[in-house]
């Protein structure tokens, strides 16, 4: 884990870095956009691809996020950050992009999306090459399982989890309460223990 | 202790709220919520080990320039916006006058409209319906579908498609 967040509070100061940059993008300076995505893209990319799982699609997110942050800067009122409210807008695409998905796949559209094959998971005591091939099938099958969780709960789980995020910054990207966010969290959780267990990768020495 | 303590209290402990006190007590006595426990911190633990996906500086700086492009390709440039409203109301009076001089020809008649547009070429309508689909589109799509097919459970289920209230005022319960 994971990229801390760290959080500021809202400057207008024009010697605060963000603050400058946001003067700049009210006043529709052009090279101002680069700047935004010079500074947030990496994050943001990363982020979205934990959320929808392709970096094509990913990188889609993150495109229209920018693009949407800079033509509806006039709606930004500083309330939280503009990494913060970034994250907002790229959460929203990305689960909307999750949501449409899930239709096309229960009507059949894509093709189901399957964790992978079963692997053994007993490690070969002595072989590290093939044990370093087994820990990373273990967390290839985490990962899908983590690529399973409904849209909502992988969004709190990746803020939570990945991004190192408070719950209290979670609930301003999603709009909720953060006892909302806690038990969103905490049911990811459980989903995901869930299905660890299942897959056997919570046997003793698996996790080790 | 008497009780157990809950799989939220639990991962509370975990998670680093102030509800996990009482499991914090709990596991000094008890080997099976140990175990539970230590089932949750494995689990968080494999997760935080799936490695944080690539992005390389030259990803990157395709990554800058490509969004460049996209925003300013639905965006006229800046010495666009001086020069194309004028070039606009020169081929638009252009185009009235050609109208006129047609119309005030005699003999033949001007093409129909409807003639014009029937040959110009189609936008994929259903295509682009499909990639602008909204929720509320998408929840027409998904009620036509429980109606007609009546297995809503299945549908919720698999779909996960509470409401955003619905769904965060289950959790707060």
């Amino acid at each position: 884990m994971t990229l801390a967040l760290k959080p500021r509070p809202m400057s207008h100061d024009r010697t605060d870095p963000e603050a400058a940059l946001l003067a700049r993008l009210r006043a529709g300076d052009d090279t101002a956009f680069d700047e935004l995505v010079r500074r947030h893209q990496e994050p943001l990319v990363r982020f979205a691809q934990r959320l929808v799982g392709d970096v094509d699609e990913a990188s889609d997110v993150a495109q229209e996020t920018f693009i949407r942050a800079f033509e509806r800067i006039a709606d930004f009122r500083g309330g939280s950050t503009l990494y913060t409210w970034l994250y907002r807008i790229a959460y929203n695409q990305a689960i909307s992009l999750l949501r449409r998905r899930r239709v096309r796949r229960f009507f059949r559209l894509d093709q189901e999306e399957e964790l992978p094959a079963g692997v053994e998971l007993q490690l070969v005591s002595g072989d590290d090459a093939a044990a370093q091939i087994e820990q990373a099938e273990i967390l290839e099958r985490i990962d899908a399982a983590v690529q399973q969780l409904p849209p909502r709960q992988r969004g709190i789980f990746v803020m939570r989890h990945y991004e190192g995020m408070s719950h209290a910054q979670i609930a301003q990207v999603v709009g909720r309460s953060e006892g909302a966010i806690r038990a969103g969290y905490f049911h990811a959780v459980r989903k995901l223990r869930d299905a660890a267990r299942q897959a056997g990768l919570l046997e003793e020495g698996e996790t080790s | 202790m008497n009780s157990h303590p809950s799989d939220d209290e639990l991962l509370a402990l975990i998670d680093g709220g102030a509800k996990g006190d009482r499991a914090r007590e709990h596991l000094s006595s008890c080997a099976r919520c140990g175990e539970r426990h230590a089932e949750f911190e494995a689990t968080l633990a494999l997760a935080g080990r799936v490695p944080e996906p690539e992005w390389t500086a030259l990803q990157g700086e395709a990554f800058v320039q490509s969004t460049h492009r996209r925003l300013w390709s639905s965006r006229p440039s800046p010495d666009r916006r001086v020069w194309q409203p004028a070039l606009g109301g020169a081929l638009l009076t252009g185009a009235v006058a050609a109208v006129l001089v047609l119309l005030m020809m005699p003999g033949d008649s001007p093409p129909a409209l409807a003639q014009t547009q029937a040959t110009a070429p189609l936008v994929d309508t259903e295509l682009a319906a499909e990639e602008e689909l909204g929720d509320e589109q998408l929840m027409e799509m998904i009620e036509t579908y429980l109606v007609e097919t009546a297995s809503a459970d299945e549908l919720l289920l698999e779909l996960d498609e509470l409401s955003d209230d619905e769904y965060y005022a289950l959790l707060e319960e």
